[in-house]
């Protein structure tokens, strides 16, 4: 079957190459046969690399343990759900997850514009399948989930695996790679569009319209994956918090940061035909973060302890990353006039410019982690000295970023297109300004002092404000045409514009998880060893250790305490951390115990036994505001959805017929 | 019996890729010249209904709003000229494919400077956007 | 072309800023990445700096006081006795054997005084395996 499996992916490999060929030279020839060849072409590696998936998933999931992927991610004792989840597990198996998922976006792209956008569709494949070439020379040639383990010639098998690494063995993470790897992969489709349109130099704003949903979509994605990454650290691995500035972790946010600022700056283009070249530079420096985020997670080129094995995999990528950043960079320069700008910034004070800014700080804070993030190579290249980085670093540069995004993201919604008068803007800046700066007086008067955080809760108090002014405002004067009531009005506005009114709804769950980030100001910690019946208290809680409990599964063995928490004497509710020992890893591992509550959440970490064996070792935690962050989230899929609905459809200006006159207008081609 | 699907598999796949027929192709587009010029008008059309959404919630002052209006309608009137002038260009051409919707627009004898709507009798004022219209426009 | 000053100012100022952050945040933090091998070579230029060493635990050397440890990292024949502080609590996966990043300063009396361990379990190739860092993160 493996030999099916290597086969397949043989083929595609071909194929892909082939379709490269075709499509480009059908484009520039004018050949639509061999357009529609290559086309045809997408569609069968499509199905082979369904095929090469499928047999990967069948041989883990029946534990064929002559493979040497199988044998090194699976195990006979995991739950059915894991098995399934090592296809993304290991180096071999996730390069595979990657290719398919290209292949599935490709064929589905093609399929759907088939009969459109004819002037760019060969560049569309040619940039898609080069992409695939690359993923299938990995999976094919370098890193091949089919390989068998070999004793001389013969194929032997082990009689188990190594199973998943028991920190995997929890749902949030059977979906976080998979979701991150939906976003990573779907960014190369408006890249595609992007350099076709280039290429091309195609005329309008066609391919920015086609890609809009998409982007949205690969964009929430990439958003999901990436809370779900912190949502797993903060409730699983039990260091107390959700993100922690590793490489890994920082790869992923790198594309979401020039992602977001190119779902804003794209608005600039289609409404005023301005920084077209920023918005190149964007999508070509979100695919290109999205391959080194690939690259950066199994080269070995920063230590993490996230990192795969230090394999020789990564000067593909860097090969790879080089070729694609000359190309692009070349197309740019060489079409800089086709990327001119239809008009000019008017004022500083406007819509365009906030977006202007807004893409300019994203970019800073995207270099500035990416700096932090490599410079250990950078330092050993230039100076020879390895030097790293910590989370103060990424803190101390992000958080100040972070403030001036919030500042925009109240300020934009009152900026107008072209130049917004300052009489209008003092006026609508006035109350909630007021309001903030009341909220950070009391702030301070009931003992706040954190300067970051009394700024931020201050801005976001502005935010929220100046957000709900602008549906309140935009309701009133639906509800006075229309004469219906606050709530009809407000679901009116939003579906009159759903793109504007979405992102506000967004914008405000952004608001909400800077709250819960700003709390992370305030924790509390407290660790303890502590015998059964004993207590400790951490702030006003006050924790007794009532037993310990312990047992034993197929999969691992556990230990349990029972932990009674109680405030000003009033019991609250029982908290059983455990302690779990994997058998087939032989780790250790801890299974937090979490009271979720809106201001604050109790977190306590059962980190084992002292070494006499006669006390508990509690930490526990306190992280004030924290489930606001996963409510923002909510909010904003909702908003993102909400951005996804059409708008209602143009409404023509009311027509006036006079008597005897007849009009007709033809359609705008659509 | 993996090898009968191999070969199946394989050969399939590719004959799929090389066998293309003339008859698969699909219809070639036909891009009507005015398209992009149509995309900026709507843009144009677009950006006037912000405008006045913008000035209705009290972003703009009255002063700026005026101008800004005028300027937007005036570039209105002229990519509605622009097309025009296309259109009267392709009036000959009309086998060429283009819709009878855009033939039909050709041969509106009336055209309202502001808005660019069309009408086939001559009128004192628009029946879209109540500006009045030269007698004289073609 | 007022307007155009205006935005360079701006951006300039932002820039600034941002560099300016950078660069203190790198002085401050910066903490030299070593071998135990060049650790050793090093000899008395070591002592004081912010460093971070890589190694292997060795096995049998692990002497754990409390929260306090002692251990042995090695690396091909080179050697270092470390001492960590026990500040915050030593990582599920620290044990004999295990892939060590840790980071501290270098004492007069030859003994690394580590201040944070972070542990990759090194028995077999891992996949993802997950950052079981022992100090808050965020």
């Amino acid at each position: 079957m493996e030999n099916l499996g290597s086969l397949a992916l043989l083929i595609a490999f071909c194929l892909a190459v082939y379709a490269v060929a075709s499509s480009v030279i059908g484009g520039w020839a004018h050949k639509p046969l061999l357009v529609l060849s290559a086309k045809r072409a997408v569609y069968a590696i499509w199905f082979l690399l369904t095929i090469a998936s499928f047999l990967l998933v069948h041989a883990l999931l029946s534990g064929d343990f002559r493979l040497a992927y199988v044998a090194a991610n699976s195990n006979r004792a995991m739950p059915g759900l894991y098995k399934f989840a090592a296809w993304w597990g290991g180096q071999e198996g996730s390069l595979l997850l990657w290719s398919w998922l290209l292949s599935c976006y490709s064929a589905i792209v093609v399929y759907v514009n088939r009969a459109k956008h004819r002037g760019i569709m060969p560049y569309l494949i040619a940039t898609l399948m080069v992409t695939q070439v690359f993923f299938l020379i990995l999976n094919a040639f370098v890193a091949s989930p089919f390989r068998v383990l070999a004793v001389g010639r013969e194929i032997t098998a082990v009689p188990d695996g190594n199973g998943l690494n028991p920190l995997l063995q929890y749902w949030a993470m059977a979906i976080h790679p998979p979701m991150l790897y939906l976003g990573y992969v779907g960014f190369v489709v408006p890249f595609a569009f992007a350099m076709g349109s280039l290429i091309t130099r195609q005329q309008g704003d066609a391919w920015i319209h086609t890609t809009r949903r998409w982007t949205l979509v690969i964009w929430l994605f990439l958003s999901c994956g990436i809370l779900l990454g912190a949502g797993w650290a903060y409730a699983v691995l039990g260091w107390g918090g959700y993100w922690g500035w590793d490489p890994v972790e920082n790869a992923s946010l790198l594309p979401w940061l020039t992602a977001t600022a190119f779902l804003h700056s794209v608005m600039v283009q289609e409404k005023r035909g301005m920084m077209k070249v920023w918005n190149m530079v964007l999508i070509s420096a979100t695919f290109l973060l999205c391959i080194f985020g690939t690259f950066l997670t199994r080269s070995g080129v920063v230590s993490s302890v996230h990192a795969f094995a230090e394999s020789s995999i990564g000067k593909y990528f860097l090969s790879f990353l080089a070729i694609v950043i000359g190309v692009t960079s070349y197309l740019i320069i060489t079409r800089l006039d086709y990327l001119k700008s239809d008009a000019r910034m008017e004022s500083v004070i406007s819509r365009e410019s906030s977006f202007l800014f807004n893409a300019l700080i994203l970019i800073a804070s995207c270099l500035a982690i990416l700096w932090g993030t490599l410079f250990p190579a950078i330092s050993q290249a230039i100076t020879g000295e390895k030097i790293s980085v910590d989370a103060t670093f990424f803190n101390r540069m992000n958080v100040p970023i972070g403030l001036f995004l919030l500042f925009l993201l109240g300020m934009g919604p009152l900026f107008a297109w072209r130049r917004t008068s300052l009489e209008s803007l003092r006026r609508n800046v006035f109350v909630p300004g007021i309001a903030a700066a009341l909220f950070v007086a009391a702030l301070m008067a009931a003992g706040v002092r954190h300067p970051y955080a009394l700024v931020s809760f201050g801005l976001c108090l502005f935010v929220i404000w100046t957000i709900a002014a602008e549906f309140y405002k935009g309701a009133r004067a639906i509800g006075a045409r229309t004469g219906r009531n606050l709530l009809f009005s407000v679901v009116e506005l939003t579906h009159r514009n759903t793109r504007r009114y979405g992102g506000y709804i967004v914008h405000m769950g952004v608001v909400l998880m800077f709250l819960g980030f700003t709390g992370a100001a305030f924790n509390k910690q407290a660790t303890m060893e502590v015998n059964v019946g004993g207590a400790f208290t951490l702030d006003h809680y006050v924790l007794r250790v009532a037993s310990l409990r312990e047992g034993d599964t197929d999969n691992y063995a556990w230990d349990r305490a029972v932990v009674e928490v109680s405030r000003n004497g009033s019991p609250l509710s029982r908290l059983e951390p455990e302690r779990r020992f994997y058998k087939a890893s032989r780790q250790a591992v801890s299974e937090v115990a979490i009271r979720h509550r809106l201001d604050e959440d109790l977190y306590l970490n059962f980190a084992g036994f002292t070494e006499d064996g006669s006390k508990a070792v509690i930490q526990a935690y306190v992280f004030p505001l924290v489930s606001w962050i996963w409510i923002g989230f909510l909010i904003l899929i909702m908003g993102t959805l909400v951005c996804l609905v059409p708008s209602k459809t143009k409404f023509q200006p009311p027509q006036t017929h006079m008597a005897g006159a007849t009009r007709e207008y033809a359609p705008a081609s659509k | 019996m993996t090898i009968l699907t191999a070969i199946l598999i394989v050969t399939g796949s590719i004959l799929y890729t090389l066998l293309v027929h003339k008859k698969d192709l699909l219809e070639p587009e036909r891009p009507s010249p005015v398209a992009p010029l149509e995309e900026y008008k709507e843009r144009i059309a677009n950006s006037l209904r912000d405008l006045q959404f913008d000035y209705r919630v009290n972003k703009l002052s009255e002063h700026d709003y005026e101008q800004a209006k005028l300027g937007l309608e005036n570039e209105l009137a002229r990519v509605a000229a622009e097309i025009d002038k296309v259109l009267g260009k392709s009036a000959e051409r009309v086998d060429q494919g283009f819709s009878p919707a855009q033939v039909k627009e050709t041969s509106r004898q009336t055209a309202c400077p502001r808005c660019g709507a069309r009408f086939s009798q001559p009128l004192k004022f628009c029946g879209e956007c109540g500006s009045p219209i030269q007698r004289s426009a073609s | 072309m007022r307007t155009y000053w205006k935005f360079v100012a701006l951006i300039a100022v932002i820039l600034g800023t941002l560099v300016w952050l950078a660069i203190g945040g790198i002085s401050d933090t910066g903490t030299y990445y070593k071998t135990v091998d060049e650790l050793n070579r090093m000899g008395t230029a070591a002592v004081g700096k912010r460093l971070r060493v890589a190694g292997d635990v060795e096995i049998g050397s692990i002497v754990q006081h409390g929260r306090t440890a002692a251990f042995t990292l090695q690396q091909g024949r080179s050697r270092l006795r470390v001492v960590y502080d026990g500040e915050n609590l030593l990582p599920d996966t620290f044990r004999e054997g295990a892939q060590v990043l840790t980071d501290g300063r270098m004492g007069s009396d030859g003994v690394f005084h580590a201040s944070k361990i972070q542990a990759k379990c090194a028995s077999k190739y891992q996949a993802k395996p997950a950052p079981t860092m022992n100090r808050s993160g965020f």
